[in-house]
């Protein structure tokens, strides 16, 4: 079979990302302007904001991509670019750029579903097994996707309210911590021990919820800080990550024993937190996560999907427009 | 053959033009620009026999007016003359309204009872684009006794490709970034 080059774009949310990669598997650059130091101070992504810096650093960052691989735009079979689910301001810059460098170049245009692409950036290291589970936990999703094989994806789980990966930021800022929260809860954890003021039940239903749980959090902390008692950051965290992550396992173990998966992937920028691997660890299943690099939003996974759906001739045309919630 | 581009206002407008002639195009997408840009400059193009390579220069809105709308045209403007390897420039979207060597204080709608204005005259710009209230709009159109052209009423542009390349201005492609003048 002939290589398949593709040039993807991904600029869903936060992170300005373009890749150069070969049949799905082979990373020929891989560049990422981070807006973290810009959104570090207010906690979370302003939408207007995330899309101006989309729209101030795309070019330097196609430039470096076609600099450091040494690749000129003509050489490319395929340009991809992340259609949805996000923000669609920061979309909508990925994509004018994916359609004229498909205009000008006369290369395919593929829209891809972020979900997709995080499920695929396990496809760089590992080949696929199916049926497949996939876990996929981040800043803006929440969810357990089935696989049969590589183009037909059912939703077994989302989330009615909150991301998880949201509702980490939003305990991080409520404790004065860094953003993304995610990291630092995980790593406070570690020494933190259960407190049984958070109030907080877990009732099993068909959808995750993390609205619930996040209250519960703010609750016992603005209570505390009214009462002026000292808040134990690694404790809150602690009891924060052991509910949000039981609730994965709880449905991950269900949907595990209910298709009796060959692979369960953990993608997305949740998948790596300790204490989630840990426990899915111990699950009876062969279990795989990405390198870092490629949990969180990258372009490689777009590239990786885009790879399969070039295979299948399962192009977009000149009129593709962001749908923020795109469907799987 | 220069492109001009701007998706600031509730049409996409695109141009056409060598030296003093011009060709224009308004494309009413009912709020999707954003769906239709890349193939409305493909059949522009294509209408008026104009091959990409021809292009010598891109022309982008920069704003101010609707930001997702400013996005559009610099994503699609930068990318293009990066392709090309052609020069491209900044202009004004509210200097489109009377893109002509004349008086003039042109304004455009802002919302919260605020408005974009520039002023120029023949000879140069007075008062570049800013954000005014309405007090001081009118304090303007006292002191200055030149006609208005408002964008909130006039839903074309009047332009002259001499006066644009007069003020368009040459951008490095990497920086050319929008004229948002609103503060969030």
């Amino acid at each position: 079979m002939e290589d398949v080059l593709i040039l993807a774009i991904e600029t869903s949310c936060d992170d300005t990302s373009i890749a150069l990669v070969r049949n799905g598997k082979e990373v020929l650059a891989n560049k990422i302007s981070s807006q973290i130091a810009i959104h570090n101070q207010t906690g979370g992504v302003i939408p207007e904001i995330a899309s101006r810096q989309h729209c101030d650093n795309i070019l330097y960052v196609l430039e470096e991509v076609l600099k450091t691989s040494g690749t000129k735009l003509h050489q490319i079979d395929a340009v991809a670019v992340t259609a949805g689910p996000g923000l669609v301001g920061s979309l909508l810059v990925g994509i004018e750029v994916a359609k004229t460098i498909s205009l000008l170049m006369s290369k395919p245009l593929i829209g891809v579903h972020h979900i997709k692409g995080h499920i695929y950036a396990n496809y760089i290291e590992n080949d696929f097994d199916f049926p497949i589970v996939s876990l996929v936990v981040s800043g803006g999703h929440t969810e357990i996707v089935l696989q049969t094989n590589h183009y037909e994806f059912k939703r077994l789980y989302s989330t009615s309210d909150d991301a998880i990966g949201e509702c980490y930021d939003k305990v991080a800022r409520i404790l004065n911590l860094e953003y993304p929260g995610g990291p630092i809860i995980d790593r406070l954890a570690k020494s933190g021990q259960f407190i049984e003021d958070i109030k907080y039940t877990y009732t099993k239903n068909e959808s995750f919820t993390y609205s619930g749980l996040k209250s519960a959090v703010i609750n016992y902390v603005n209570t505390a800080k009214m009462k002026d008692q000292e808040v134990n950051a690694a404790d809150v965290a602690f009891t924060f990550q052991e509910y949000a992550i039981f609730q994965l396992l709880d449905k991950l173990v269900d949907a595990i024993n209910l298709y009796n998966p060959n692979q369960v992937f953990l993608c997305g920028g949740v998948a790596a937190n300790s204490r989630l691997r840990e426990l899915v660890s111990k699950q009876n299943v062969a279990v795989f996560y990405p390198q870092m690099q490629y949990c969180t939003d990258n372009a490689v996974m777009v590239a990786a999907y885009a790879y399969f759906q070039y295979l299948k001739n399962d192009f977009s045309d000149l009129n593709l427009n962001a749908n923020p919630n795109l469907k799987m | 053959m220069n492109l001009l581009i701007d998706c600031s206002k509730k049409f996409i407008y695109l141009g056409l033009f060598k030296d003093e002639v011009l060709i224009e195009k308004y494309i009413e997408t009912d709020g999707k620009h954003s769906t239709y840009l890349i193939s409305v400059i493909n059949e522009f193009l294509l209408d008026n026999r104009v091959a990409t390579k021809q292009l010598e220069g891109i022309y982008c809105g920069i704003g101010p007016g609707s930001f997702t709308g400013i996005r559009l045209a610099i994503s699609v403007s930068k990318t293009m003359a990066y392709i090309l390897q052609i020069p491209v420039y900044a202009v004004s979207s509210l200097a489109l309204i009377n893109c002509l060597k004349s008086n003039a204080i042109i304004i455009d709608d802002a919302r919260s009872n605020k408005y974009y204005i520039r002023i120029k005259n023949q000879d140069s710009i007075i008062l570049d684009d800013t954000i005014i209230n309405k007090d001081e709009l009118e304090n303007y159109v006292q002191q200055y006794n030149y006609l208005v052209y408002s964008a909130i009423e006039e839903h074309k542009y009047s332009i002259e490709p001499s006066y644009l390349q007069e003020i368009a201005i040459l951008t490095d492609v990497f920086k050319l970034t929008a004229s948002y003048i609103k503060e969030l």
